[in-house]
C-alpha cells in the first residue's frame, strides 16, 4: 500500500465513532441519517482503498472511495460526495502524488461538483461552506501538510461555527426554515471531522486545537 | 384504501419476481433483483437503452424492455429513485459493446444517480449518452425545467427502433433527443394514489374536483376545477399541447392516450375520440393511435394525452416492430 493510501485508510477508520455526533446535528435539521451515510460510507471507502493494487493513483484512490462511500448509504450526502470524487479523480488525472497543487485541484473540483449538482452556492448553509473555507486557508497555508491541514480545519469550523446563526438554504434543512438557526450544519461538521481525522494520520506537526464547535 | 398487497415493504421485489416468471423474455440481473433485462441480453453491437426510476408506475419502467425497446431497466422503491449502483448494473448489463443511452424522466433523483452511474460506467470503458423526458407541459414553463410524464413510452419506442435498426450511439441519443424535443403531455387526476408503505393518499380531492396539470406521482398541477366532460377535459388538455407547440398543417403525429391507473379504456376512448378530432381539424395527419395504461401512478384515475411530432427522421422508427410483454405499440 502506498503513502497515500494509507493516510487515507487511517482517516476513514476514524469517521465511524463520530456517526452519533453526525446523527443527532442532523436530526435538528435533515432527517438524522448522516450518521449512518458517513459510518457506512466511511467503512465501505475504507474497503475499497484496501482492495487496489499497491500503485494506485490518487485519483483512482479517490474514485473508488467516493463510489464506495456513496453506494454504502445512497442518500443526497452520499451521492454529492460521490459526485465530488468524481470530479476530482478526473480532473487530477494521472498524477502520481497527491501534493500542494493537486490538493487544491481536489477541492476545487468537489466544490465545483457539489455546487452544480446541489444548485447550491457558498453562504447557503451547506458542506460547500466548511470546503471553500478550507480550500481558502490551503492556498495560504504552510508548505507541510500537518500545518497546512491545521489552518484549514480552523478555518472551516470558524466558518461553519459563524454560519449556524444563519437559516439553511438547501435540502430538508431548508424546509425547517427559522428553526434551523442555531444549529451549525451537518454536512460541514462530517467534512471537519474527516479533515480532522486526516491531521491524526500526518505525520506530526503543528498541534491540533481542541475547541469543537457547539 | 384497499389493496391486494402482502408485507408493504416486500412489494417492489414481488411485483418484479412475478412479472420476470411470468414472462421468460425479461429477466433480472444477477447483480441486482432491482435491475430487469431483456434474458437475451442486448444483441452484439446495438445500442443498449437503459431506462428506470421509481417503481408504481407499470408497464412504465419494466414494460419498455424488450425487442426494439430498452434494453434494461432499473427500478427503485415506491416513487423513489434507483440507486446509482442499480442504474450502473443495468448499464453494465445493458453494453455489448455499441455504448448505452440513459434515457428517463427528469426528476432530480433520478438525474442525480443516473449522472453518477453514467460517470462510473465511463470509467469502466463503457460509453454513455444521455436524454431527458421533459414532456409535461404543465409543470413548468421552461421545457428544460419539465417533469417526463407518458411521453417517454414513445421516445423510447422511437429511440429503440433506432438501436434495433443498428444506429451508432450518437445518432440514437440524437433521434431519442429530437423524439423528446417533439414530445408533449397534458394531463389530468380525478383521485389520489395511495402509498402501499404509509396507506396515506398523494393529494385529496373532493368528489366533484379534478387537478389538470398532476404529476405521475401526485405532484399538484397548474389548477383544480370541477369535473367536467370528456369532450371539455380532452379539450383542455389539447388546447394546453396546441398553445405550448401546435403541429403545423399537414405535419403527421402520433397520439398516445394513457390511462394513470384506475380510469376505464372506455372513458380514455372518449378522450381520444375528441384529441383525433381537434387533430383532424388542424389538419394533421394522426399516423399511429396508441390507447391504453402506458404510464401509470398504482391506483390513480385520470388520464394525459400525449402528442409526438413525426418527421421523416421518426415517422418509419415508431411504425418498426417492438416486443413487450406488457405493452402493445
Amino acid at each position: 500500500m502506498n503513502a497515500t493510501a494509507a493516510l487515507l485508510q487511517q482517516a476513514l477508520t476514524q469517521l465511524p465513532g463520530h456517526a452519533d455526533e453526525l446523527r443527532d446535528l442532523d436530526a435538528h435539521l435533515g432527517d438524522g441519517d448522516l450518521g449512518i451515510t458517513v459510518s457506512s460510507g466511511a467503512d465501505a471507502a475504507r474497503a475499497a482503498v484496501a482492495g487496489l493494487p499497491d500503485d494506485a493513483t490518487p485519483a483512482a484512490l479517490i474514485r473508488a472511495a467516493g463510489a464506495a462511500f456513496g453506494r454504502a448509504n445512497p442518500s443526497t450526502f452520499a451521492a454529492l460526495v460521490h459526485g465530488a470524487a468524481n470530479a476530482a479523480a478526473a480532473a487530477l488525472g494521472d498524477a502520481p502524488e497527491l501534493g500542494r497543487a493537486e490538493a487544491e485541484l481536489v477541492l476545487t473540483e468537489a466544490i465545483a461538483s457539489i455546487a452544480k449538482r446541489g444548485r447550491s452556492a457558498r453562504g447557503d448553509k451547506t458542506v460547500l461552506d466548511a470546503l471553500s473555507a478550507s480550500l481558502d486557508a490551503l492556498r495560504s497555508a504552510p508548505s507541510d501538510p500537518a500545518s497546512a491541514l491545521a489552518r484549514m480545519i480552523e478555518a472551516a469550523r470558524a466558518d461553519t461555527e459563524r454560519l449556524a446563526a444563519n437559516q439553511s438554504q438547501k435540502g430538508r434543512a431548508a424546509w425547517i426554515r427559522e428553526r434551523s438557526v442555531g444549529h451549525p450544519d451537518a454536512g460541514s461538521i462530517a467534512y471537519i471531522r474527516f479533515l480532522q481525522a486526516l491531521h491524526h494520520a500526518v505525520p506530526a506537526g503543528a498541534a491540533e486545537t481542541e475547541r469543537r464547535p457547539s | 384504501m384497499k389493496k391486494l398487497i402482502n408485507q408493504p415493504g416486500a412489494f417492489v421485489d414481488e411485483v418484479i419476481s412475478s412479472i420476470v416468471d411470468v414472462h421468460p423474455e425479461l429477466r433480472t440481473s444477477p447483480a441486482s433483483k432491482r435491475v430487469v433485462t431483456r434474458t437475451g441480453g442486448t444483441p452484439p453491437g446495438q445500442v443498449g437503452i437503459v431506462t428506470g426510476g421509481g417503481f408504481g408506475h407499470l408497464p412504465l419502467f419494466l414494460g419498455y424492455v424488450g425487442g426494439g425497446l430498452c434494453a434494461a431497466a432499473a427500478v427503485g422503491n415506491v416513487f423513489s429513485s434507483p440507486s446509482s449502483e442499480e442504474m450502473l448494473i443495468a448499464t453494465r448489463e445493458a453494453d455489448s459493446g455499441a455504448g448505452v443511452l440513459h434515457l428517463y424522466g427528469n426528476y432530480g433523483g433520478d438525474v442525480l444517480n443516473f449522472e453518477l452511474a453514467a460517470e462510473d460506467a465511463a470509467a469502466e470503458g463503457i460509453a454513455v449518452r444521455t436524454v431527458l423526458g421533459t414532456d409535461d407541459v404543465f409543470s413548468a414553463a421552461l421545457p428544460e425545467d419539465r417533469r417526463g410524464v407518458a411521453g417517454l413510452a414513445l421516445v423510447c419506442k422511437i429511440a429503440g427502433a433506432a438501436a434495433a435498426r443498428g444506429d451508432s450511439l450518437d445518432q440514437v441519443a440524437a433521434i431519442a433527443q429530437r423524439a423528446a424535443d417533439h414530445t408533449r403531455t397534458a394531463g389530468v387526476g380525478l383521485s389520489p394514489t395511495y402509498l402501499p408503505t404509509t396507506g396515506k393518499p398523494t393529494f385529496t380531492l373532493a368528489d366533484d374536483e379534478m387537478e389538470i396539470g398532476v404529476g405521475i406521482h401526485g405532484e399538484p398541477g397548474s389548477e383544480r376545477i370541477t369535473i367536467e366532460t370528456a369532450d371539455a377535459v380532452a379539450d383542455r388538455l389539447m388546447d394546453a399541447i396546441f398553445a405550448d407547440a401546435a403541429p403545423a398543417a399537414g405535419d403527421r403525429v402520433a397520439l398516445l392516450v394513457n390511462g394513470l391507473g384506475a380510469t376505464p379504456a372506455e372513458e380514455l376512448y372518449l378522450l381520444t375520440a375528441r384529441a383525433r378530432a381537434r387533430l383532424h381539424k388542424q389538419n394533421v395527419t394522426v399516423a399511429h393511435t396508441y390507447v391504453g395504461h402506458y404510464a401509470t401512478s398504482l391506483e390513480m384515475a385520470g388520464a394525459s394525452v400525449t402528442v409526438t411530432t413525426l418527421g421523416d427522421d421518426l415517422a418509419p422508427l415508431i411504425a418498426a416492430p417492438a416486443h413487450s410483454p406488457l405493452v402493445r405499440f
